[in-house]
């Protein structure tokens, strides 16, 4: 045959998606004016009404609650007028220009914020010693969900690379700067963490295993089955059905369930006894996170192949490839995406989930929280959350950036 | 060669190949006719045992194919579909070279061939490189047609190839596969539900309705002698057009040269765009030119006319 030029085609939807794009960022326009302008006024209210901080003698005794003016003196009211400017800022330039100015804006209030509060702190801690507690009070969540919907209303989706990392790069970096001056450490969470951190390294360590461990459990049982599942439609009911109500049992039951069995299992069996395993400690819990991560692994593994394009897989078996071939070579390398984000949700579901560990003396970032619940330490309970609350983001981030990659390389559209 | 004796196929209570017998000569290109739902594509893939038959006996290259484990069978069988189905993990080259490497030929072999076939389908051997997401509607079809012919399989099975193209690029596959079916003398079986495409490449064409086949023959044959109401039917009132773009000018006998006004033809015209000339200039006669340059005779429409009926 001879050759013939037939780029155009290409080219078209080129331009068509070009198209696309420049839609859906038309369709926003308008949005972020009223997102933008009621983060920054949850933001100001938070400041004047309601607790901001809280200062306490000692860890349990009641303390003064302190709105977020009365705290901070002048710096509160310079916060005020921050808070004012990315409204005003919102409100008669909605559109990308104001943005970046928006964005920046709201890093300096949150560095700003905390900054005040570790110094508000550390005046209230020179009167009262060392047991002092200076905790944020949920006025201070309120002015974060503002400082969310601002960033939100910030957001420049198509911008240039340097242009969508400055903002969040920035806020990190006061963070970082306002943690590391050390004006924090006189705050209730920084002397609770101080208080725990050895025991925050070895729970973290705990979590991560039942986490990870679940998961990877999951992976290696759930990806065969559920190819067995996509191939022989007879087991996919009942595989299915039993993953569902496990999937339904609350946590917490299903471990005591477990108990007996693995209690059994650990006097029973020397070598399991030897490794822990009994019905409390970890074996049981490790078990029904595994079966619920199992869950999604399975699910998304047939999915993967039956979403395949029907004409790709007519042309591997028109060609003679056997099914072990097919699977290795079409479908599970074009599957893949779609079973990662099984894996991802089995893992971020793992994590919020090992908590349940703690109830039987299983450990992990659960037994920080719980512990802080005993010692009604809203501080401790924070310590204990905010690493399950940033390890489940972080899977969820990096898993989300790998289907991304990986569905690129796949020639995924 | 292929051969179908009284083949049948159900599905439940309805009957979707109902003893269908037909027979594809060693490197003739036989076209599966029929409007949808007629079984076409159920008898083609009932050769490559993609589909089993429920009683009757299909023969390729003399073996009965049910003989053979359906893997190997397809190994030795091409088969291009109309929505490609390239593998859109793989480049151009690995796609290509999906059934040699099923065989288990040496590498350097595997990239010679693809550089070959390449070569063969009108593509640049840049394209070894691509991925199928980066090709047009046509050049996919390239790749797709040069994947069925990589293991150079003796028989070829094609289920509307090009029935997702747009008309020019269509016409331009169609053309170069009748060219490059001539080169390679494969033993071709193409589905098609269109006409005028049957028309062009098929030394022969079965038509099949509801499970059937209501006639087997060349075009001329179906066009001059239809077996059923239902052949003039479905090939519609441009049968006869069809069947002049089969042959050229210089397959008619030319009279005595006409006069210097007459419009002029090369001697590879076919006698659909001669006919065409003559409507579109008003004239009532071409002069045919020869290979050597000079008017070689003449043809007046009604030669066209009357010749294309015994042609064969």
């Amino acid at each position: 045959m001879a050759s013939s030029s037939e780029s155009a085609p290409a080219a078209d939807s080129a331009a068509l998606r070009a198209r696309a794009g420049s839609r859906t960022r038309g369709g926003r326009r308008e949005a972020p004016a009223l997102i933008g302008v009621t983060g920054a006024a949850l933001g100001a209210l938070a400041l004047l009404l309601g607790p901001y901080l809280s200062l306490r003698p000692n860890r349990v005794v009641d303390g003064t609650a302190l709105t977020g003016l009365q705290a901070f003196g002048t710096v509160g009211w310079l916060l005020l007028l921050a808070w004012a400017l990315v409204g005003g800022l919102a409100l008669i330039s909605p559109a990308r220009r104001s943005s970046l100015a928006r964005g920046l804006l709201g890093a300096g209030i949150l560095a700003g914020t905390l900054w005040a509060s570790g110094v508000a702190a550390t005046e209230y801690a020179a009167g009262e010693g060392p047991m002092a507690r200076t905790s944020f009070g949920w006025s201070f969540y309120v002015s974060l969900l503002g400082l969310y919907l601002v960033h939100h209303a910030a957001a420049t989706d198509g911008a240039p690379l340097w242009r969508r990392v400055l903002v969040p790069g920035t806020t990190v970096a006061a963070l970082a700067a306002v943690a590391f001056s050390g004006a924090l450490s006189d705050l209730g969470i920084a002397r609770e963490l101080a208080l725990a951190r050895d025991l925050l390294a070895r729970e973290i360590t705990a979590h991560l295993f039942y986490a990870l461990g679940a998961t990877l459990g999951a992976v290696v049982i759930g990806v065969p089955l559920g190819i067995a599942c996509e191939r022989y439609r007879r087991i996919e009911g009942p595989v299915m059905g039993a993953l569902n109500i496990g999937q339904v049992f609350p946590a917490l039951a299903f471990v005591g369930l477990m108990m007996p069995v693995f209690g059994a299992l650990g006097r029973g069996v020397e070598p399991l006894g030897a490794l822990g395993v009994a019905g409390v400690g970890w074996a049981p819990v490790f078990v029904v996170l595994l079966v619920y991560a199992l869950y999604p692994v399975v699910r998304n593994t047939v999915a993967a192949i039956r979403a395949l394009d029907p004409a790709v897989v007519d042309a591997a078996v028109g060609m003679g490839m056997s099914p072990h071939r097919r699977l290795a070579e079409i479908e599970l390398p074009l599957g893949f995406p779609v079973v990662l984000a099984g894996v991802r949700v089995a893992l971020v579901q793992s994590t919020a989930g090992a908590v349940v560990a703690a109830f039987v003396g299983g450990g992990g970032l659960g037994a920080v929280m719980f512990f802080g619940l005993e010692q009604t330490s809203m501080d401790l309970v924070l310590v204990g959350v905010a690493p399950i609350v940033a390890l489940a983001l972080a899977f969820d981030t990096g898993i989300r950036w790998l289907e991304g990659r990986v569905g690129a390389a796949r020639g995924a559209v | 060669m292929i051969e179908l004796r009284d083949v049948v196929k159900r599905y439940g209570a309805s009957t979707a190949i109902d003893g269908v017998s037909l027979v594809v000569g060693r490197g003739e290109l036989a076209v599966l006719l029929g409007p949808s739902g007629c079984g076409k594509t159920t008898t083609l893939r009932a050769i490559n045992r993609m589909i089993e038959i429920d009683a009757g006996e299909i023969l390729v290259d003399g073996r009965p194919v049910s003989a053979s484990p359906p893997d190997e069978l397809r190994r030795h069988i091409g088969y291009a579909i109309q929505s490609v189905g390239l593998f859109p993990h793989m480049t151009v080259e690995r796609n290509i070279a999906t059934v040699p490497r099923l065989l288990g030929w040496e590498r350097s072999l595997v990239e010679a061939r693809v550089r070959e076939l390449l070569q063969l389908v009108g593509l640049a051997p840049s394209y070894a490189a691509k991925r199928p997401g980066e090709l047009s509607g046509g050049e996919a079809q390239r790749v797709g047609v040069a994947r069925a012919l990589a293991a150079d399989p003796p028989v070829l099975l094609m289920d509307e190839p090009f029935g997702a193209l747009d008309p020019i690029n269509r016409e331009n596959l169609q053309r170069e596969f009748a060219q490059l079916h001539r080169r390679l003398g494969k033993t071709v079986l193409f589905v098609t539900h269109d006409v005028e495409e049957a028309v062009l490449l098929g030394d022969r064409i079965v038509l099949m309705c509801e499970g059937r086949v209501v006639q087997d023959g060349t075009p001329e044959e179906l066009w001059r002698a239809p077996a059923a109401p239902f052949v003039k039917e479905f090939f519609g009132p441009e049968f006869g057009l069809h069947v002049l773009s089969r042959h050229r000018v210089t397959d008619l006998p030319l009279r005595e040269a006409p006069d210097g006004r007459a419009p002029r033809i090369e001697s590879g015209t076919t006698l659909r765009d001669a006919l065409a000339l003559m409507v579109t200039e008003g004239a009532e006669c071409v002069a045919v030119i020869g290979d050597d340059g000079a008017v070689a005779g003449g043809l007046t429409i009604e030669d066209v006319v009357t010749g294309v009926r015994r042609t064969r």
